[in-house]
């Protein structure tokens, strides 16, 4: 009788045993990528609120070009976006940083902000935004190109209203695998659509024929991103290895599993509504022109007294 | 002991079994579930339709043009490695379509039969690169939309000049040059969508910075290829993709308020202006309202309920005061929405 009972329970150890094996090894895409990509430590990061704490929170988003043309480790970031949270609230600010502003680096000297990340990576990305604008950074999430338009396509695309007809004969042709250095063209039509995470990146990437460059751009990144929230509703638990495939090397945050599962609930409960988009436009911005490069002068008084009202 | 010895080999291949069951298992439902989620296929042959539609509605899906007539759906133009077909119209109620063909860097207008045959390339816009690589020679095609006396109005990227590459409408008689009717504002992405009216005159999306610097789209109305045009709505609007239900009274459009959702919204026009526009359909992302060729209702492109692609809905009564609710035509659909149905009767 004994004996028959240990068989039954070896039999039950042995089938969930074998059953768990067959999950891990379905998961461990997710598990090798979330441990390669989350808990990034931040040198000289200061105290950090957790999405858990249901305290706001701010979380900068930079995003880099990771094609042929760069060296891996010294990547611009062409786009920096400032998120802050309101978890009690579900009001959310994203503060688009134009790339071409001209700032003082924290590691040194002044440049255009998009050089920060190349210069010391994220460390230096949020010194410099916190020197800056005075702001506080909590978190970071770092995206490379490639990893967006992966993303984008294992959600299934996502649905967005682009505002105008978004057109350039000099998008760089640097995702098709030939020249890096070629070029293009690029017709994104007017109006709600299904977008692929090709044309997803035209849309976004796209700047030559906009007549306000890098803000027209910034307000298209705003519009995929949430967009990007909206789709990620429909994402499973099986999907996930998928989308970890996609995103192998292609992201970093110093956001650890835990606390990432914790923003999750608090995305999916973001109201489009509650979301408030700033810009940083002319006159808080002009054009000026640095040793022959284009950049953009921040008038530091008008910008900090903006983000003082939407990152107290 | 034999006996023992087998049983033993075929319970640990049984757990083994098992294991790869449970790994193969959790493959089918993430297989099922990409399906659910908005991966509808294009093939004409798993496509239903739900609703008889009188006449016959083209719509463009994954490059190639789709025909709904009665019950059936079936591929008209299918497409090749060059050329993806897509923004529909048809002519002469119908005996005819013109359709353009994007390629990778241009796109042309093409006039073909109601069953998609005796194909005739009406543009010429691809062209080689120049020695540095850049492709400026070459232009971009769309919207293209038949007028009563036989005139194709499309918009076309010309002129252009270094990084500027703005859409504008223009006009082509059945013989001689192509002509341009409006001048847009530059670094907007320009003037889209032409509606040919019966008057001789215009209707078309022009693209504009607002005083605040946000980008936004207004319905213009140009009655010759000097008239500086006005608008029928406002930037707050930000109204496009106009159509205009036949005896040219009734206008529905698409307005967004510069949101990211797509209001279907329809107005009376006197010839000269728009009145106060009704919202048919809200909250929803809504594109191209076309008119059924008798008047009766809107056909228009949105999402399917359960969040996937972009299909045809049904819209009936959308001219009177009380249109009825909203109803899918086809099952299974991932339609362009970028391109207009085209409805011939």
């Amino acid at each position: 009788m004994r004996r028959r009972a240990a068989t039954v329970v070896l039999l039950v150890i042995g089938f969930t045993a074998a059953g768990l094996a067959g999950a891990v090894a379905y998961f461990l895409p997710v598990l090798a990528t979330t441990l390669g990509a989350t808990g990034q430590s931040v040198v000289g990061a200061l105290t950090q609120r957790s999405p858990s704490d249901h305290q706001p929170f701010t979380v900068l988003l930079l995003g880099s070009d990771d094609d042929a043309k760069f060296v891996p480790g010294h990547l611009l970031t062409q786009s920096m976006i400032l998120v802050r949270v309101e978890p009690s609230s579900g009001h959310v600010t994203m503060l688009s940083i134009p790339r071409d502003l001209y700032v003082p680096i924290s590691s040194g000297g002044t440049a255009k902000i998009d050089t920060a990340y190349a210069d010391g990576g994220a460390a230096t990305a949020i010194a410099t935004v916190e020197q800056d604008f005075n702001v506080h950074v909590d978190h970071y999430v770092w995206i490379g190109l490639r990893g967006l338009v992966n993303l984008i396509d294992r959600l299934g695309g996502v649905d967005v209203v682009t505002t105008n007809p978004v057109l350039d004969d000099f998008y760089p042709a640097d995702l098709a695998g030939g020249n890096p250095y070629g070029y293009q063209r690029v017709a994104v039509m007017p109006g709600a659509q299904h977008l692929s995470g090709l044309t997803a990146m035209e849309y976004v990437r796209s700047r030559h024929d906009d007549l306000r460059e890098d803000f027209g751009r910034s307000e298209r990144q705003q519009q995929v991103l949430l967009a990007l929230r909206t789709r990620a509703h429909t994402v499973g638990l099986t999907d996930l290895p998928d989308i970890a495939s996609a995103l192998s090397g292609e992201i970093l945050t110093d956001l650890s599993l835990p606390e990432v599962a914790d923003l999750l609930p608090i995305a999916s409960g973001l109201q489009l509504g509650n979301v408030e988009h700033v810009l940083l436009l002319p006159p808080v911005t002009s054009d000026a022109t640095v040793d022959g490069q284009s950049v953009l002068q921040p008038d530091w008084d008008r910008i900090r007294e903006r983000v003082a009202q939407s990152f107290p | 002991m034999r006996g023992r010895l087998a049983l033993t080999v075929l319970l640990v291949a049984l757990m083994a079994g098992f294991g790869l069951a449970v790994y193969a298992g959790l493959g089918l439902v993430h297989r099922l579930h990409d399906r659910g989620a908005g991966s509808a296929s294009a093939d004409p042959a798993e496509l239903r339709s739900l609703l008889r539609l009188p006449g016959s509605v083209y719509v463009a899906s994954g490059g190639d043009l789709l025909r709904v007539r009665d019950d059936a759906v079936g591929t008209v133009l299918h497409h090749d490695p060059a050329r993806r077909w897509m923004q529909p119209a048809v002519v002469a109620a119908g005996g005819s379509l013109l359709v353009v063909a994007r390629g990778a860097d241009s796109s042309d207008l093409y006039a073909a039969g109601a069953d998609g045959g005796g194909l005739r390339r009406l543009t010429d816009d691809a062209a080689a690169p120049l020695r540095d690589g850049s492709l400026e020679r070459n232009h971009w095609a769309f919207h293209p939309r038949a007028g009563a006396d036989g005139r194709v109005w499309y918009s076309y990227d010309a002129p252009k000049a270094g990084f500027r590459v703005d859409l504008a409408v223009w006009t082509r008689p059945a013989t001689g040059a192509a002509a341009r009717w409006s001048s847009p504002v530059g670094y907007t992405g320009g003037d889209v969508e032409p509606l040919p009216l019966a008057s001789g005159g215009v209707v078309y999306v022009r693209h504009l910075i607002d005083d605040r610097t946000r980008i936004r789209s207004q319905l213009w109305l140009q009655t010759g290829p000097r008239d500086p045009g006005h608008a029928l709505t406002t930037t707050d609007d930000d109204c496009s993709q106009p159509d205009l239900a036949p005896g040219g009274a009734t206008l529905a459009m698409v307005c967004t308020q510069g949101g990211q959702t797509a209001h279907l919204e329809v107005a009376g026009f006197d010839g000269r202006t728009l009145g106060t526009p009704r919202v048919l359909a809200a909250g929803a992302l809504c594109a191209f309202p076309t008119w059924a060729p008798d008047g009766s209702g809107l056909a228009y492109l949105a999402p399917a309920p359960d969040g996937g692609d972009f299909t045809l809905w049904w819209l009936s009564g959308a001219a009177g005061a009380t249109p009825s609710a909203p109803r899918q035509v086809l099952d299974g659909a991932a339609l362009d929405a970028t391109s207009r149905p085209a409805w011939a009767s």
